[in-house]
C-alpha cells in the first residue's frame, strides 16, 4: 500500500515539475521571439529616421533611437526597444536591442546589427564631406540644427540634365532677359543678373554659378510637369561653387527647391531657400530663412539620402550579437 | 491450549471491520488529491503544448509581415494542426512616418482570448 502511494506521489510530483518546467520553457521562448520583433522595430524606426533624415524620436541623432517601449493591443507593455547608429563609409551600422521583462529576473534582451547603405556611395567613392542643411539658420549652428553630415556625397547624373534640357550653352551663360523658363544646362560659369526670374532649373557643367540680388528660381513653376520635381540649382565640377549676392530686403531673392553645389554654397544677406541645400561647404548668411521640403528630386545617380530614399540592408549584415 | 491456539490463528488471518474502514479512509484522503492534481496536471500539459503551437503559428505570422514590402494589412488566415483549428489575425495601426505597428494574435477555434500574440513595428512600402 505504502508503496503504490510513494510511486504515485513520485508520479504527481514529476508531472508538476514537468509542466513547471513547460510552462517556463513556453515563457521564455516567448519572450525571446517578443525580444526579437522588438529589435526589428527598432531598426524599422532608425530607417525611416535615416531616409527621412530626421530626428524623430528627438533624441539627438538621425538613425539612434533612444528607449521606446512598445504595447499589445490590450494595453499591456509588451518591451521595449533602442537603437545605436552608427556612420561609417557609405552605410550605417544599426545596432538595435529589444528587452521583454526589463529589470525582472526573466529579463531577456536581443540584440541585432544590421548594415544599410545609402545611394551614391560604395566602394572606391573619394571621400566627401556632404551637407543637406534642414531647417539651419546661420552658419556657425548648422550643424547643430539638424544638419546632416555624410561621407557619400551624392553625384549628378549630368547626362540626366543635357538630355531633359531645354537649352544648352556650351560656353557660359549670362542672362539678357528678365524671365527664363525651361532647364538651363551650361557648360562653364553662368550668371542670373539682377532681376532674373527662372520658371526651372539651371544647371551648371564644369563651372560656378552667381545669382544676383532679386533673383527667383522655381522650378515647380516650369512648364513641363515632369520637370517641377527637379532641383532649382545643379553646379557640377569646375570650381563647382555656387554663390547668391546680397539682395535687398524688399525683394529678397527666392530659391524654390533643392541647391547643388559639387564645391560650395555661399549665401548673403536677403536670400530665402526653400529647399534643401547640398554641398561640401555651406555658409548661410544668419538672416537667411531655409527652409527644408521632404522631396527626392530626380537627376542623381542612385538618388539622394534625402526624404524618400531608398535606404537598402547590405546583403549578409543581419546579424544577432547576444542570445 | 487447542482452543486458544485457534484463536491466535484466526487473529492473524483478518482484519477487524475497523481496521478496513480506516484503511479505505486513508487511501481515499491519500488517492483523492493525487487524481485531482494528476488530472489537473494533464490538462496543464495540454495548455503548454497549445500555447507552444500558437507561439509558433504567431512567429510564422509574423514572418509573413517581416519579409517582403508592407503594403497593406495582411488577412487573417486559418490553419489546422492537430485537428484542431487555428485562427491567426493581424491588427494594424499607423504611427505616422510611414511606420505601422503589427500585432498578431493567434486563436484556438472560437475562443475569443488569444493564445499568443506578438508586437512589432515594420515600414510602409507606401
Amino acid at each position: 500500500m505504502i508503496v503504490v502511494i510513494i510511486a504515485l506521489l513520485t508520479l504527481i510530483g514529476g508531472l508538476v515539475l514537468l509542466t513547471s518546467t513547460g510552462y517556463k520553457s513556453y515563457h521564455f521562448s516567448k519572450n525571446r521571439a517578443q525580444a526579437l520583433y522588438l529589435a526589428e522595430a527598432g531598426i524599422s524606426r532608425a530607417i525611416r529616421e535615416i531616409k527621412d533624415n530626421e530626428d524623430h524620436d528627438e533624441d539627438g541623432g538621425v538613425g539612434s533611437i533612444s528607449e521606446i517601449l512598445l504595447t499589445y493591443s490590450d494595453g499591456s507593455l509588451a518591451g521595449s526597444y533602442s537603437v545605436e547608429c552608427v556612420l561609417g563609409g557609405s552605410s550605417y551600422t544599426l545596432t538595435s536591442s529589444g528587452i521583454v521583462n526589463k529589470g525582472s529576473e526573466n529579463e531577456v534582451e536581443r540584440k541585432v546589427s544590421a548594415k544599410y547603405s545609402v545611394p551614391g556611395g560604395g566602394e572606391g567613392i573619394e571621400e566627401f564631406r556632404h551637407i543637406a542643411s534642414y531647417k539651419t539658420s546661420c552658419s556657425q549652428c548648422l550643424i547643430d540644427l539638424g544638419a546632416y553630415e555624410t561621407s557619400n556625397m551624392p553625384i549628378p547624373d549630368m547626362d540626366f540634365f543635357r538630355d531633359n534640357a531645354d537649352y544648352i550653352h556650351e560656353s557660359g551663360f549670362t542672362s539678357e532677359e528678365d524671365e527664363l523658363t525651361g532647364v538651363y544646362y551650361i557648360q562653364g560659369d553662368a550668371k542670373l543678373r539682377k532681376g532674373t526670374t527662372l520658371k526651372g532649373t539651371i544647371v551648371v557643367d564644369g563651372g560656378k554659378l552667381t545669382v544676383e540680388k532679386e533673383c527667383e528660381i522655381d522650378p515647380s513653376e516650369s512648364p513641363d510637369s515632369y520637370k517641377r520635381d527637379f532641383p532649382a540649382i545643379v553646379v557640377y565640377g569646375g570650381t563647382g561653387e555656387v554663390t547668391i549676392k546680397k539682395g535687398i530686403e524688399e525683394n529678397e531673392t527666392e530659391i524654390h527647391g533643392l541647391v547643388y553645389a559639387s564645391d560650395s554654397v555661399q549665401t548673403n544677406k536677403h536670400c530665402s531657400i526653400e529647399g534643401v541645400i547640398i554641398a561640401d561647404e555651406i555658409e548661410v548668411d544668419e538672416d537667411n530663412k531655409i527652409e527644408s521640403e521632404e522631396v527626392s528630386p530626380p537627376g542623381f545617380l542612385g538618388g539622394t539620402p534625402l526624404g524618400g530614399g531608398t535606404v537598402t540592408l547590405v546583403p549578409g549584415s543581419w546579424q544577432e550579437l547576444s542570445q | 491450549m487447542i482452543i486458544l491456539r485457534k484463536s491466535a490463528v484466526q487473529e492473524e488471518k483478518g482484519l477487524a471491520l475497523m481496521e478496513v474502514l480506516v484503511a479505505v479512509f486513508i487511501l481515499a484522503m491519500v488517492l483523492t488529491p493525487i487524481i485531482f492534481y494528476f488530472g489537473r496536471n494533464l490538462n496543464k500539459v495540454a495548455e503548454v503544448r497549445s500555447a507552444s503551437i500558437a507561439l509558433n503559428l504567431a512567429k510564422e505570422g509574423m514572418e509573413r509581415v517581416r519579409i517582403g514590402e508592407f503594403s497593406e494589412c495582411p488577412d487573417s488566415y486559418d490553419k489546422t494542426v492537430d485537428e484542431s483549428t487555428w485562427q491567426i489575425t493581424y491588427e494594424c495601426s499607423d504611427l505616422g512616418t510611414s511606420l505601422i505597428k503589427v500585432t498578431v494574435k493567434v486563436f484556438k477555434g472560437s475562443a475569443t482570448d488569444p493564445l499568443a500574440e506578438l508586437v512589432t513595428i515594420v515600414e510602409s512600402s507606401e
